[in-house]
Formats: C-alpha cells, sequence, structure tokens
C-alpha cells in the first residue's frame, strides 16, 4: 500500500500505528462535502440532483464500495455500524427534503429510494469489480438510474400521470 | 459394490453441504479442511478421499443445483399486483432456502471468483427476465425493462441490507411478514401497478 502511495512504509507508519488503526480512519462517515441542496431551493428537480450527487460520490469510490462490502458481508462489526451510519446521514440528506415534499410518507420512500440506489451500487461493484466506477460513470448507466429515480420519486406527489 | 456407490454419494453431499455452511459463514480462505472434516464426522484422510483439495470442494459447491428454485414464472395475462407479489415471494423464498450458498456467492465474487461471478449473474438476469416478460402484458418494451431494473435494484438493495444487518439471522429476517409486505409496497410503487388500481 505504501509503494502505491509513493511512500515508504515508515511513512505510512507515522500517520497510523497499524493496518486496523487505518482502517478505523477508513471508516470515519462520508464526507460529501456541499451538497446541491445545500445552495439550491428545495424543487423535484434539486432533490434528484442530491440523490444522484451521493450516488456518484460512492461510484468514484468503487474500490472503498468493493472493501466495504466484503468486510460487510464478512460480519465485521466496525463496518456493519458504518452501513448505519450512512443511512442515517442519508436520512438526514434525502428523507428530510422528501418530508417537504411527500408529507408523512417520507420515511418510507426513503427507505425504497435507499435500497433502489444501492441496489444499483451493490449490483455494479459485484458485476464489475475492478471497473465499476468507470462502468458508473457510462451515459447508459446513468441514463437508466435517473430513469428508475423518476419512479422511486415521482414528479408532483399525489398527481396521477 | 451397487450397495456401496450412493453411500459415497452421501458422503459427498454431507461434505458439500457442511462446505457451503463454512465457507459462507467464515469465508473460504479462512476455513480449512480439518473444520470441514470435524462438521461431517470424517477423517481428513477420509475426506482427500472425495476431494482432493478445498478449491475441488468449492467447484464441487458451484456445480449443486439450487434448492426450493428457481422457477420460471411466466405471464398469464396482464400482470397483476397479485402475480407481482408471488414473483417477489418467490424470489425470497429462494433466497431463503439457499441462503449459506448466496452469501458464498457474494464472497467469493469479491474474492474474484469467475463461477461465481457467472452464477450470480445468472439469478439476477432470471428475476429480470421474469419481471420484464411481465410488465411487457402491460407497457411497451422500454418501460417494461425500466420498470424490471428499478424492481431488480430494489430486491438488490433491501436484501443486501438485511444481509448485512442481521448476519446469520438473515433468513427469519427475509421471512418476516412485516418486512415482506414493505418491500412489496416498494415493489408496488416501483411497477407503477397500484396508479392503475385508482385510475
Amino acid at each position: 500500500m505504501a509503494r502505491s502511495l509513493g511512500l515508504s512504509d515508515p511513512a505510512v507508519h507515522y500517520y497510523f500505528n497499524s493496518k486496523q488503526a487505518l482502517y478505523e480512519a477508513l471508516l470515519e462517515q462520508p464526507d460529501y462535502g456541499p451538497l446541491p441542496l445545500d445552495n439550491a431551493p428545495l424543487t423535484y428537480e434539486s432533490l434528484l440532483r442530491q440523490v444522484t450527487y451521493i450516488f456518484n460520490w460512492w461510484a468514484d469510490r468503487a474500490g472503498f464500495g468493493r472493501m466495504l462490502l466484503r468486510e460487510q458481508l464478512a460480519g465485521e462489526a466496525a463496518s456493519v455500524g458504518f452501513l448505519a451510519g450512512c443511512k442515517a446521514d442519508w436520512d438526514r440528506h434525502v428523507a428530510a427534503p422528501l418530508e417537504e415534499l411527500f408529507g408523512s410518507e417520507a420515511a418510507w420512500r426513503s427507505d425504497v429510494v435507499f435500497d433502489v440506489v444501492a441496489g444499483q451500487y451493490w449490483d455494479a461493484i459485484l458485476a464489475y469489480g475492478e471497473t465499476a466506477s468507470e462502468v458508473m460513470r457510462q451515459p447508459y448507466f446513468s441514463t437508466r438510474l435517473a430513469q428508475i429515480l423518476r419512479l422511486a420519486i415521482p414528479e408532483g406527489p399525489g398527481q396521477q400521470p | 459394490m451397487s450397495v456401496r456407490e450412493p453411500r459415497r454419494d452421501e458422503t459427498r453431499s454431507r461434505i458439500l453441504a457442511a462446505a457451503v455452511e463454512l465457507f459462507g459463514m467464515q469465508g473460504f480462505d479462512a476455513t480449512t479442511i480439518r473444520q470441514i472434516s470435524l462438521r461431517v464426522g470424517l477423517t481428513d484422510a477420509a475426506l482427500y478421499y472425495h476431494f482432493k483439495s478445498k478449491r475441488e470442494i468449492l467447484q464441487g459447491i458451484w456445480a449443486l443445483p439450487m434448492g426450493g428454485g428457481p422457477t420460471r414464472i411466466r405471464p398469464d395475462g396482464p400482470l397483476t399486483t397479485g402475480r407481482l407479489r408471488t414473483i417477489l415471494d418467490a424470489t425470497l423464498d429462494v433466497a431463503v432456502h439457499n441462503s449459506d450458498f448466496l452469501h458464498l456467492i457474494m464472497s467469493e465474487v469479491l474474492a474474484g471468483d469467475e463461477i461465481a461471478l457467472a452464477l450470480r449473474g445468472e439469478g439476477r438476469s432470471f428475476l429480470r427476465r421474469s419481471l420484464t416478460e411481465h410488465f411487457l402484458t402491460v407497457t411497451d418494451a422500454m418501460d417494461a425493462e425500466i420498470r424490471a431494473d428499478a424492481i431488480v435494484a430494489l430486491v438488490t438493495g433491501s436484501t443486501m441490507r438485511q444481509r448485512i444487518e442481521h448476519g446469520r439471522a438473515f433468513a427469519a429476517a427475509l421471512n418476516d411478514a412485516v418486512y415482506r409486505e414493505r418491500l412489496f409496497r416498494g415493489a408496488l410503487e416501483l411497477s407503477h401497478l397500484g396508479q392503475q388500481r385508482s385510475a
């Protein structure tokens, strides 16, 4: 690992005492930086941009996602807790705006959208391995995600198309 | 001789069943031949008579038929909410019946096993095909594919989350009536079938 960073082993050890310490540092909750809804009024389209942004953040980190999933499937406690943290984070960033648009069924819908988005992500990680980040950046993939999201978050709540 | 053959097959099956459980639970690499032979009640030498290596046991596992399905569900008319529920329940039943096997497949996919990758892809396209065929009875080809993909994503995400959150209690969590009802409601939303009802 030190080699892939262009560092010496002692340099890595200077920052992290052990592989375990490094692993724990990786499991800090994700820092998405400024999200679309931090700087834009809440509309149907800006909510979709918010969800897509979070997906893309994870898509760019498919190697991390893969490592996490391996640990989670093995039942490693910190990684399992990490998923719970991500879901809580998701609810802050997505369920809260959903509630303004959809009212009382926001918590249920946030769950559905989370599972759909996580399902697309995990599927890509399992199916495409090392190339998953690249696959998720392809127009075919992002178009399909957008189409699916519009089913999970229908425009104009209460309206029939 | 003819009496011994079935017995040999039976031992082989018992070794494979124990290995599915141990590999699924603690991973292929962390499992030893000794643990498998202990579980089956054989000596290592007796186990080596059936399988030359741990890798050979894994290959034997990949060749196992899945228990309790999957049976192909074909459309019998325009898709109804009841039929969607049947497809979902059948999918979850297969996941419950083959819980350790499917866990092992995913772990081995992540470890880079090509056969596991192919088997997982096959299972996924099985559900996707069935859903697409059903949606074709109520909508056009493009829309059918999108709705099928949406439900496959929902099922993938939801069951994976159950697996991670519940660990060894995964099968029980998937059999929970409240969980199934919630998943069905989600799938119904993605299918747009609910809106036809109120139209």
